[in-house]
């Protein structure tokens, strides 16, 4: 079974590799927050699906994915019928302008399971129906629930979405099941203020997850909360590493239990 | 010349007059080179020793947590020294021994500060994330004298069993017999099966033991001092007043210190309270070492306290517990001049050989360690369990007697011990001072390779 990454192989290098070799199979492509499936029959492009989307649509939306693994399963029969009515040169070429228009998209991160909200700030931007639609879907949805769910083509969505990101209407947020973690505080002393050192192993993990530059919310047992720059320093596993001075403001000492969230940079400030 | 009269000369030089002003000297440089820890940054200490307690480890190498680690080393310095010693101290040197008691053990916690930072600076770690260090280990891999270090684990080692050990089961064994009539053979045989049972967990075993022990020790000890100051709470303050009056000038002590020179009286409390809180020794940092942390200095902070509780806390509570009830003023042997301040109080009387048995066992299980430890450091861990098979023997036959010829050598080498130790905290103070100034700058650590 041929298995990989997109990231080491684009959808569109890999169709055109089967489709050379004459291949019949599946392309199951399943990253953490959507199911996609890619048929080939005897080379051809026979059907696609991704999520709730079939058809062209589900090729849109599989196109803009720059990380996810997949598998080639040959055994797998086709379905009764395709829904990717294009003679194969003629879908490559679209796939691949796709794909082209997909790497335009620079607010857009590679984990889609990262939530969108309305940020607070207003600025001045004309909406397009299809920046409205996204809007509608934006709050408490996953970059990939709002692709997936809007009836607009996918690579309108996206478009729409970035301008939305990008002009600072919209934000991101870590993804819904990202808990706080309780860490135990750790004094630090110095003059270097507004910094929290969590273990390298636990900021490694936020930061793949993340995929992107993010910042420590931190709340005290009383409730206070406050932003910290997050850095990760080697052998303090289950600690958090607040200057004194910090932990006094959140009126937290050593050894209290925080509870610490990582947030994307940006988020409400 | 014998042998025993060597080590004799070797004894009454390294715990000498002189010597005590070397240990003295040192302390006040690491104070310098510190910035005055001790006095500075009174607030941090507490916060980070006393005020973590509730905490259970830090992460990092280490096998036990800083509290554990802490209460290992404050195991054995706790001691005989804390209750026979102090009373010596009054009884050879008055009063004012203790004011120069107190001075040693401020000057003291710059020390020892400085011995824990090493400790775990320099501290080897192995693959299944144990570690060792100590002196010889700062000594060898910080100033690249592995010879001097060598030095420093034999005379740990064989300290081990005269001062660590046989002294020990003698003493309680003695309590035993002359309090509850009990043979000294069975005494002897219970410190050997509980000193096995303890020293074949390890280090974690022996943390385990020490985290629950000393604290109950200390806490009885301090509520049965408190019953007698209570009882002669009119004279607190008068002997309180006494310390400090006679500090400088021995003829305003009271009675039988009258016409002691200035020079004893201050040999007895600066030797009194260096041989109570063990600063400059170099056996605490042995396990110190063993301690889970961030950074050097926060167990450096442990140091500290470890002495802060040792001369500042119990030693003044056992001082004036003889001061105020005046029971040293009949002189005598140091235990039965204690046990003569509880006047009429048998309850206290019967409590109090226990309390000794207990500063004796955790002295006798930390002790086992830092020989063990050293001894491994010699001659790697093929001589762990012959060690520890030794040690429980001689736990077993210390009950039997004296010993006085291995008390002697023991004596001298746990004297001896100090010499490679301070020669090497004077010249890492460097390091010290560079570890202090990180911490406070908010640096990360780096161990060296």
């Amino acid at each position: 079974m041929l298995k990989g990454n997109l990231s080491e192989f684009p959808l569109g290098t890999l169709i055109q590799t089967l489709a050379a070799a004459g291949r019949s199979g599946s392309l199951l492509i399943t990253p953490p927050w959507l199911s996609g499936r890619v048929v080939l029959l005897e080379g051809s492009l026979y059907a696609a699906f991704a999520g709730e989307k079939s058809g062209w649509q589900a090729m849109e939306l599989l196109a803009g994915l720059r990380e996810a693994p997949f598998a080639f399963d040959a055994d797998r029969p086709p379905p009764v019928e395709g829904n990717v009515n294009l003679p194969l040169e003629t879908a490559l070429a679209r796939l691949l302008a796709v794909m082209e228009r997909w790497d335009r998209f620079r607010q857009i991160p590679s984990d889609w399971s990262l939530g969108v909200h309305l940020a607070r700030k207003s600025g001045e931007l004309k909406l397009t129906p299809a920046m409205l639609q996204v809007l509608g879907l934006a709050e408490g949805n996953s970059i990939a629930e709002v692709l997936a769910q809007a009836s607009t083509a996918p690579v309108d969505t996206a478009a729409a979405l970035d301008e939305l990101l990008a002009g600072g209407i919209l934000q991101l947020s870590t993804p819904a099941g990202m808990g706080e973690a309780e860490l135990v505080a750790l004094s630090l002393y110095g003059k270097q203020t507004g910094v929290a050192f969590i273990d390298e192993a636990l900021f490694e993990e936020w930061r793949r997850l993340l995929a992107r530059p993010f910042q420590l919310k931190v709340r005290s047992p009383r409730g206070i909360e406050a932003q910290f720059e997050a850095q990760p320093r080697s052998e303090i596993a289950g600690r958090i590493m607040l200057n004194d001075r910090d932990l006094r403001r959140l009126r937290a000492g050593r050894g209290i239990k925080l509870l610490v969230k990582p947030e994307l940079k940006g988020a409400d400030e | 010349m014998g042998w025993m009269d060597v080590f004799s000369l070797i004894s009454s030089w390294v715990w000498g007059f002189w010597m005590m002003l070397i240990f003295l000297a040192v302390g006040l440089y690491l104070s310098a080179r510190t910035g005055f820890i001790q006095f500075t940054r009174i607030g941090v200490i507490f916060r980070e020793t006393v005020g973590a307690i509730r905490e259970r480890t830090l992460g990092s190498g280490g096998d036990v947590s800083p509290f554990q680690a802490t209460m290992v080393a404050l195991g054995a310095t706790l001691g005989s020294g804390n209750i026979v010693g102090v009373t010596s101290a009054i009884l050879v040197g008055g009063p004012g021994a203790i004011f120069w008691m107190w001075l040693a053990g401020l000057v003291g916690m710059a020390t020892k500060f400085g011995e824990a930072v090493l400790a775990v600076h320099y501290r080897m770690r192995y693959a299944d994330g144990s570690v060792s260090g100590g002196p010889m280990y700062y000594i060898s891999r910080g100033l690249g004298m592995p010879w001097l270090g060598a030095l420093f684990a034999i005379f740990a080692a064989i300290a081990a069993f005269g001062i660590g050990n046989v002294v020990q089961v003698s003493a309680m064994a003695g309590a035993f017999h002359n309090n509850l009539n009990v043979p000294p053979a069975w005494t002897g045989l219970l410190a050997a099966i509980l000193v096995a049972y303890a020293l074949a967990g390890g280090i974690k075993r022996i943390a385990a033991f020490a985290q629950v022990l000393v604290p109950l020790m200390v806490i009885l000890y301090l509520g049965i001092a408190l019953v007698v100051l209570v009882l002669h709470a009119g004279n607190v303050i008068p002997a309180v007043a006494a310390i400090f009056q006679s500090a400088f000038n021995p003829q305003a002590g009271v009675g039988g210190a009258v016409g002691v020179a200035t020079k004893e009286m201050i040999k007895a409390g600066v030797g009194r309270g260096i041989f109570s809180n063990e600063a400059g020794l170099g056996s605490a940092p042995i396990a110190h070492a063993q301690a889970q942390v961030d950074h050097p200095v926060r167990q450096g902070f442990w140091g500290v306290m470890e002495v802060f509780i040792d001369t500042i806390v119990i030693n003044t509570f056992t001082a004036l517990v003889l001061l105020s009830s005046s029971a040293w003023l009949r002189g005598g042997k140091p235990f039965d001049v204690l046990l003569g301040s509880f006047g009429d109080l048998g309850a206290l009387k019967v409590l109090m050989p226990l309390v000794l048995v207990l500063f004796v066992f955790t002295t006798l299980v930390s002790w086992a360690f830092y020989g063990e430890e050293s001894a491994v450091y010699l001659l790697g861990e093929g001589i762990r369990w012959p060690y520890r098979l030794a040690y429980v023997t001689m736990a077993f036959v210390g009950g039997l007697g004296t010993f006085s010829g291995l008390v002697i050598v023991s004596d001298a080498m746990n004297g001896l011990m100090a010499i490679p130790n301070l020669i090497a905290l004077v010249l890492l103070g460097g390091v010290i001072a560079a570890l202090t100034r990180g911490f406070f700058n908010g640096e990360p650590w780096n161990p060296p390779k």
